[in-house]
């Protein structure tokens, strides 16, 4: 009986998987062949990689989007984690309200943020109205609620007050002591929770699409473009750019690992 | 101590996050209510913009897409996320991690991306069309992916990863006690599954339903990148204000948004009301 | 003038909650006093408020001559052990205990010897690089102490540092705890709820009860003379009783006081009638006993009135239950207590 149920959940769990990875596996499987108009595709070959990956433009774009997705992400976990120090160790009770401020976004998602961007600030005098600007505070805006929890699940799990204490005691300052200490012992959260948000950020198409356009094209919107003009260097330019966040992700692990090591921890 | 408490130097520690919040969060979403009643170009207030909405049948269509292609695949999402969830916390830690690496890889797998990857699969010249028209599949030769079913196909597929990933954890709340009392008192597995769990975990499904729910409502990127302008979702006709050869008329825009986040409002509540009526296991 | 001077000192809550009412404390340089009192009775908040952690209402505070009402945390010159989780999980044991002196700007090569020095103190030799994660709580405590100790602070405060440590250990840190104090000759005040450690601890104890102190003394004092009911229920197992309960057990004598308080073990047991004139006595019956390794405790009932009696096992002494027995206590162990 328990082999049954075993074997019915693999069935499920495999049906999925496949169903998930399929049109992955196939993407990648399309832009390495020249043709495929049976089953199995014809004419293997990496000419695609190659026009890509020497293509001046698509790296430009690779890096302005590596670029405009991590920037956004400093700002926001610094200013995040501002806002926990002063909310740790003075004014628990402000916690309430930011936690209110960081979940209004998931009611402005995408297309809303932008418009409501766009719409207050173009035509508006100097920076204000400066599309990458714009671009890097609603970008902010749109990892604001996954910063905010990861960040507070993270020195949720510290002994924050006392701590603080034994350091205020030893002559430290409050804010050295936040930094000096609380900070480093966050530095696994913090990197997982920057990751996660970078990933979203990289992968956007809608906000940079609407905010800043041509002006500043990523790889998202030179994907988008080449769409229309060849099916196999799109499908190139998508493994490409998953192949980027894969290594991103796996470094970041590995400094995490590195971190955990040193300090002995199991 | 005291000393120092006059001063409160620490509140400047607050100031990048607020005047973030303020510039981009807050004056934004004022600005869109405000605009949603403005006159076109500047002016006094009005509820035209709302009118043309719920009048205009383009728009009452953009409206109706949007809400059914969500709801559909929020539920067909849900139903795939819990039985997948179910299996994998049964599976061995093994199985179990290397299906939750299968959801975080593809969860990232969305928009124009995944609009592309159907498109080599189903598309006019895809893999699966081909395939079906060489060996009379009647089914895949004749699948129209550039329809608004074709459209929730490809919606379903996002929903699957996010949705599964949501509902992993809620499994561990189910005691194994309940299965063997429900056995005890004379109950199968149905009894189980229908009157205990389900209903207790009522709360957290619909939660995720939500979630899901917002996900594909504000979903663009696979939409546009399929479709473009051609189909009737409230995303692509409130981008359109803003971009592209159509005349802007961004006071209209933002009346759209508006609507937009009013769905979202009304289902959380809805959804906040039945998970109070369920109580049951947060 | 004495070392540390507490004047006045009040506190409460959100103006409803008083947790510490006209506290008045003085302690001399060099003692190690102990705070102690049930949860909540404010012990430390006052301890605390001499570290500047907790604000007071109104009251001074006096270290060595200087009012340091006013003075931030930072600046008080006083080291600190708190219960639990205060190392620096990101700083090996070196590097927490070098803390202190590195913010003060200690010359490196000092502060390697100052360090070594308070290592070998608290006996943690060889365990230099370890985190804190990899030591066992005792170990923490140690590294805690020493962190604290050396930065030769004027007042070293401990609140409750054992009650997270297990029983066994827990004898061990307490000899350790007093023995640096004694070489370093430092004024020490040490919070605690147990009244064992108190008494193995201190040169005095303070007794503290909703935010008042209500009996300050030397361990033997305070066991052998507890003014008031609640320190007599605190200290001990003393038996309490009041007037009317004693006039049933001894009808011929006059008891003026409101309530009293016998120790159990001066409470004496016999098969035979007591001779001694001197010695108050009466009969009573054997309800139970319970035998404590080495203390035999006897439950005993005259009239209703129960008294429970303490004594060493010496061999051929047991009662059985039910046993008609005869009790003496010399009048000068009923002592008078207040309410």
């Amino acid at each position: 009986m328990k082999l049954k149920t075993q074997l019915w959940d693999g069935c499920i769990l495999f049906i999925i998987a496949a169903f998930l990875i399929i049109p992955l596996a196939l993407t990648f499987l399309y832009s390495v062949f020249t043709a495929w108009m049976d089953i199995l595709p014809t004419g293997f070959t990496l000419s695609f990689y190659s026009e890509i990956l020497t293509d001046g433009a698509f790296i430009n774009s690779l890096l302005r989007s590596l670029v405009i997705s991590f920037v956004p992400v400093c700002i926001c976990s610094l200013a995040i984690l501002l806002v926990l120090y002063v909310t740790t160790l003075y004014m628990p009770k402000l916690e309430k309200y930011i936690e209110i401020l960081c979940n209004i976004p998931y009611a402005i998602q995408g297309v809303i943020l932008a418009v409501g961007i766009i719409s207050l600030y173009s035509g508006k005098p100097g920076f204000l109205s400066n599309r990458l600007f714009l671009l890097v505070g609603a970008y902010c805006i749109i990892i604001l609620p996954y910063t905010f929890r990861g960040l507070k699940n993270t020195i949720g799990a510290l002994n924050v007050k006392c701590v603080v204490e034994a350091a205020q005691v030893l002559g430290c300052s409050q804010l050295h002591a936040f930094f000096a200490i609380i900070i480093p012992q966050m530095k696994n959260g913090i990197i997982s929770t920057m990751m996660l948000a970078f990933t979203m950020l990289f992968a956007d198409f809608v906000v940079v699409n609407m905010i800043a356009g041509s002006a500043f094209r990523t790889a998202g919107i030179y994907l988008y473009q080449t769409m229309s003009k060849s099916g196999q260097l799109s499908s190139a330019i998508i493994v490409i750019l998953f192949i980027t966040t894969f290594i991103i992700s796996t470094l970041t692990l590995m400094i995490q690992n590195k971190a955990v090591t040193k300090r002995g921890k199991n | 101590m005291k000393a120092k408490k006059n001063y409160k130097f620490y509140l400047f520690a607050l100031l990048p996050f607020f005047i973030i919040v303020l510039l981009f969060e807050i004056l934004p979403l004022i600005n869109i209510v405000i605009e949603s009643f403005s006159k076109t170009g500047g002016g006094g207030f009005t509820l035209d913009h709302f009118v043309k909405i719920f009048s205009t049948r383009l728009y009452q269509q953009s409206i109706y897409n949007s809400l059914w292609i969500s709801i559909f695949s929020a539920v067909v999402g849900i139903f795939i996320a819990f039985i997948g969830a179910k299996a994998a916390h049964n599976a061995s830690p093994k199985i179990r991690n290397a299906f939750t690496s299968v959801l975080n890889i593809t969860s990232n797998f969305a928009g124009v991306p995944l609009a592309f990857a159907f498109m080599i699969l189903l598309g006019n010249v895809g893999i699966l069309t081909l395939i079906g028209k060489n060996y009379g599949i009647e089914f895949l030769a004749n699948y129209d992916l550039y329809t608004i079913n074709g459209l929730l196909l490809t919606y379903i597929y996002f929903q699957i990863p996010l949705g599964t990933l949501l509902m992993l954890p809620i499994f561990s709340g189910l005691r194994k006690e309940w299965k063997e009392a429900v056995g005890l008192l004379g109950g199968n597995s149905f009894h189980y599954w229908f009157k205990v769990a389900i209903p207790s975990l009522l709360p957290s499904i619909l939660g995720t339903f939500s979630v899901l729910f917002a996900n594909s409502l504000a979903a663009y990127g696979t939409a546009y990148a399929l479709l473009s302008n051609n189909i009737s979702l409230l995303p692509i006709r409130i981008s359109q204000q803003f971009v592209g050869e159509v005349v802007q008329n961004q006071e209209f825009g933002c009346a759209l948004s508006l609507v937009m986040m009013a769905l979202m409002v009304i289902s959380v509540l809805i959804t906040n009301k039945l998970q109070k009526k369920s109580g049951g296991v947060q | 003038m004495a070392y540390i001077e507490f004047r006045d000192i009040c506190k409460s809550y959100d103006g409803e909650n008083q947790v510490l009412k006209n506290i008045h404390l003085d302690v001399e340089k060099g003692e190690l006093v102990t705070l102690l009192g049930p949860s909540g009775c404010g012990k430390s908040t006052l301890l605390r408020s001499l570290a500047g952690l907790e604000q007071i209402n109104s009251g001074r505070i006096i270290l060595d001559g200087k009012d340091i009402t006013d003075v931030p945390v930072q600046k008080r010159g006083i080291g600190m052990v708190f219960q639990q989780y205060s190392l620096f999980q990101n700083m090996n044991v070196e590097e927490n205990i070098a803390f202190g002196l590195k913010i003060a700007k200690v010359d490196k090569n000092q502060i390697a010897q100052k360090v070594q020095r308070a290592i070998e103190m608290v006996d943690l030799v060889g365990k230099e690089k370890s985190y804190p994660s990899q030591l066992s709580g005792g170990q923490q405590q140690r590294v805690a102490i020493a962190r604290a100790i050396v930065m030769e602070p004027k007042v070293l405060l401990l609140d409750e540092p054992l009650s997270a440590i297990d029983a066994k250990l827990r004898r061990e840190l307490q000899e350790k705890i007093k023995r640096v104090q004694k070489e370093l000759k430092i004024t020490t005040i040490f919070v605690t709820h147990d009244q064992d450690e108190a008494m193995i601890m201190s040169d005095k104890i303070h007794l503290m009860n909703g935010g008042i102190i209500e009996q300050s003394g030397n361990p033997v004092e305070l066991y052998t003379h507890p003014v008031s009911k609640f320190a007599a229920e605190f200290i001990g197992h003393y038996n309490i009783l009041d007037n009317h309960q004693l006039k049933t057990l001894l009808p011929k004598q006059d008891f003026d006081n409101h309530y009293y308080a016998i120790r159990p073990e001066t409470i004496s047991i016999q098969n035979e009638p007591i001779q001694d004139q001197n010695v108050y006595s009466f009969e009573a019956k054997v309800s139970h006993y319970i035998s404590r390794g080495n203390v035999l405790r006897y439950t005993l009932n005259c009239h209703d009135v129960i008294l429970k009696s303490e004594t060493l096992f010496r061999s051929f002494t047991l009662f059985d239950e039910g046993q008609k027995v005869y009790v003496g206590i010399e009048p000068h162990n009923i002592l008078a207590i207040r309410e």
